[in-house]
């Protein structure tokens, strides 16, 4: 008896020292990411929240604290109404979403706090949307929700469009093709190019004047199309340059994940009757949805945080056709000193990158067959 | 104890955070800089040959990189370019210099980027000890102490000799904060073959331009209906060669769109009739909006219209190069007295964290030997030479065309007014005739608008 509670302690000890050793391994571990994570993510993430209630100025000594005035400045205007008919269509657009939401939800009878919260936060944007001038009012920044709409038509265009072109030409590539991997090569090459060098490709195969394109186009009796220079076309051009410049990235990982997919349960799926259509909703989708994720949220974030292509290829024009948010904040801290704005804009913009994500992770994370 | 433990840690960052964000973000010299300034003055003036010798000095510029064709080269007539120029100039001071003062350029920017990179290195407390300025944005370093204001006589650079708008853009708050170097203005590119076919090229084979809103307008209207052409080609979208038209045709006025004292003065009857008359140029197909700056050069260049609205840059480049007869001219003065939007780019002495003063009248050595250099820098880009001297004299005059833009050079420039943040300032306005152009805002809803964001932005 006394041998056996002997060996417990013992094994008991081993245990412990185990336990230590196995603590002090993980914070080895973790340690070094944290640090950088905490210097380089969580300080200026404070920092930037300290700035955002100053008066503070890039490069003299006025760091008055001023409370929320940067985001009353960013939000607000003089003689702010609001109404029922402002943007109308939208707002009832955005309700529909909401009661789709609340009933899909009621009907199979798994009415969650996160549906509840979606539809609340609809609701919210709907009420919100009713916000305008008067008649003699203004906002204070009006180029602020300038520059939020084209961010926000940028994201809800280029998504979609770069994430399914992506998984198409995945598909497409799909299966040991012949010369699949030097396509998988040439796709993904213009990924590894820096900003200004997509830019110069893409302004010099636009111009109306000397470009490929006009040349391209000419034959067929199409006048050339000032792509850059016309509010019609200026944004769709910037979203062409993009997806030109990023798909293959997502291509690669849908291409990764896409192995992933056991294999056997296509021949399921084909022993059941099923076309490819079938395969593709019922195999091929479920056995990504992991990537599809990682690529929707990972996309999301950055066309939010689009810039370069727009600072460089049209400078936010013409006219303000194609600013965006984060050329906004910019120009505000580092051209009009004004770094405590720049980064009341940038917490917004956080903030709203973080709902949009947290979205796409709840309802495109969410295990069906669990 | 988890809230505890958890309550801790983030009062501990928010802790290290508040430190971090009262010691970080270095700007400069700070206030006390501005303290002691006779003294500094002195001690400038007191610094020796002798403690120059074997000096470096960083300097930081806006025109570009061109290592490969200026290494070793201190001959200024064969520079072919703006940073050619700049360049073999720097090599020239470091190899002749009397001093033994060496100049380091930092690393290079061209103009788009280069306030970016500037402001940065202020910010961080640590700028290049000269650095080149447009003269609308010296104010926004000269009224926070990061510039260092000097007496150009005790270093030799004789500023009357420079033309009056080159005098007062150095100097702010009674103090000369520059040296400057150049003016740069708008001008009219002109295809002769074309304007010779629309009528309106002389005997003398100059060009007949228009002297007022009502000769412009007829001839676009001949220009147009004889050969097809645009009468003017410029910059309308994305670029700021149409707000720099409309900035002229302002100030041919005898107005501004801000007044000398800082005041918002937008919503005007002259700002109004220069807006009119660009939107019936717009109306009329004598010019349009599609184009941006290269595009509108592309445009001229493959002959679709008779002028091309461009600045003086491009001088030397256009009479080496253009594919058809050119000639250049004086904007024409449109809507009363000649007055053409202009800029002028300068030298400053960026304040330091140990204010030494060595390094400052090593500085000081060389901007002086830059303003002795505006001939070389004039004649070797198409730039104005910002004296007097050499606008008069027979090198400068005997360089392509300089003698059609004389009168630009010394009467017709007209600066942008020296306010805190003109570039926020001018954004705004800017917008406000984008709306007019792209979106068809009503001109007096537009200048409206303007003047009320201008004042917002003023106070």
């Amino acid at each position: 008896m006394a041998t056996i509670q002997a060996e417990r302690a013992v094994a008991t000890a081993r245990a412990s020292r185990g336990g230590k050793s196995g603590l002090r391994y993980g914070i080895a571990f973790i340690g070094p990411f944290v640090a950088l994570y905490v210097v380089f993510v969580l300080i200026p993430v404070v920092q930037a929240v300290v700035m955002s209630v100053h008066d503070w100025d890039l490069l003299g000594h006025t760091r008055e604290f001023i409370g929320v005035d940067n985001y009353v400045r960013m939000l607000w205007g003089v003689d702010i109404t609001w109404s029922m008919g402002h943007l109308f269509w939208w707002r009832l657009a955005v309700l529909a979403l909401a009661a789709v939401v609340v009933v899909s939800a009621v009907r199979r009878r798994r009415l969650t706090v996160w549906n509840a919260a979606g539809a609340i936060g609809l609701v919210a944007i709907a009420f919100a949307l009713g916000f305008h001038p008067g008649e003699t009012g203004f906002w204070y920044d009006p180029r602020f929700w300038t520059a939020l709409q084209n961010t926000l038509l940028f994201t809800a265009v280029s998504t979609p469009l770069i994430a399914g072109l992506g998984l198409v030409m995945a598909l497409a590539l799909q299966g040991g093709r012949r010369g699949a991997r030097w396509y998988q090569m040439a796709f993904f090459l213009p990924y590894i190019l820096p900003v200004s060098v997509v830019t110069l490709i893409w302004t010099y195969f636009l111009s109306p004047n000397q470009g490929l394109l006009a040349a391209l186009l000419e034959p067929l009796g199409i006048a050339p199309i000032p792509w850059l220079s016309s509010t019609d076309t200026a944004m769709i051009a910037i979203i062409a340059t993009t997806v030109w410049w990023t798909v293959g990235f997502n291509l690669v990982l849908f291409a990764a994940g896409l192995q992933d997919v056991d294999a056997s349960l296509y021949e399921a799926a084909s022993l059941d009757g099923a076309g490819p259509w079938g395969k593709f909703i019922h195999v091929t989708l479920p056995g990504i949805r992991h990537v599809l994720l990682l690529v929707m949220v990972m996309q999301v974030i950055a066309s939010f945080q689009v810039f370069g292509q727009v600072n460089i290829m049209t400078g936010g024009g013409p006219g303000s056709a194609t600013d965006v948010v984060i050329r906004h904040i910019y120009q505000t801290g580092f051209r009009d000193f004004e770094l405590g704005y720049a980064s009341a804009m940038s917490l917004v913009l956080f903030a709203i990158m973080l709902v949009v994500s947290v979205i796409q992770m709840k309802y495109l994370g969410k295990d069906e067959s669990k | 104890m988890r809230k505890t433990r958890f309550a801790g840690a983030a009062a501990s960052l928010t802790a290290a955070a508040m430190l971090l964000t009262a010691c970080g973000t270095g700007t400069g010299t700070g206030s006390e800089a501005g303290s002691g300034a006779d003294d500094l003055v002195d001690r400038i003036a007191a610094v020796t040959d002798d403690q120059l010798d074997g000096v470096t000095i960083t300097m930081s510029r806006m025109f570009g990189d061109c290592e490969e064709t200026t290494q070793g080269v201190t001959d200024p007539s064969l520079a072919a370019s703006e940073c050619e120029a700049i360049q073999i100039l720097t090599n020239q001071f470091n190899a002749e210099n009397e001093y033994g003062i060496t100049v380091e350029r930092l690393g290079g920017a061209d103009w788009h980027s280069y306030y970016d990179a500037f402001n940065a290195s202020v910010a961080g407390g640590d700028p290049a000890d000269i650095a080149n300025l447009h003269d609308y944005s010296m104010s926004d370093y000269a009224q926070r102490d990061q510039l260092l204001a000097f007496d150009p006589e005790a270093v030799g650079i004789d500023l009357s000799d420079s033309t009056a708008q080159a005098q007062s853009s150095v100097v702010y708050d009674d103090k000369t904060y520059a040296v400057p170097f150049d003016s740069h203005a708008i001008l009219a590119h002109i295809n002769t073959d074309i304007l010779g076919a629309a009528g309106y090229m002389g005997e003398d084979g100059r060009p007949i331009m228009p002297t007022s809103a009502d000769e412009l307008l007829e001839m676009a209207a001949a220009v147009k209906e004889k050969t097809g052409t645009y009468l003017f080609s410029l910059g309308v979208a994305n670029d700021d060669m149409a707000w720099r038209m409309f900035y002229s045709l302002v100030r041919q006025q005898g107005s501004d769109v801000v007044s000398a004292d800082g005041e918002a003065q937008i919503d005007t009857p002259e700002a109004a009739a220069a807006l009119e008359l660009m939107n019936e140029l717009i109306e009329g197909g004598y010019i349009h909006t599609d184009a941006d700056y290269a595009g509108s050069i592309d445009e001229w260049k493959s002959g679709k219209s008779a002028i091309l609205v461009n600045g003086t840059w491009v001088v030397n480049e256009y009479a080496a190069t253009a594919p058809f007869g050119y000639a250049v001219t004086d904007f024409p003065a449109l809507m009363g007295e000649p007055a053409v939007w202009a800029s002028s780019h300068m030298w400053v002495l960026p304040r330091q964290r140990d204010d030494d003063p060595v390094a400052y009248r090593a500085a000081l050595e060389f901007a002086s030997f830059l303003y002795d250099n505006t001939d070389v820098w004039a004649v070797a880009t198409g730039h104005i030479a910002p004296r007097v001297s050499v606008v008069e004299s027979d090198a400068y005059q005997a360089a392509p065309n300089r003698e059609f833009y004389t009168s630009t050079a010394l009467n017709d420039i007209r600066f942008v007014p020296q306010i805190d943040n003109w570039t926020a300032v001018k954004d705004l306005i800017h917008t406000q005739l984008e709306e007019v152009w792209f979106n068809g805002k009503d001109v007096a809803a537009a200048l409206a608008e303007a003047q009320s964001r201008v004042e917002q932005q003023l106070d």
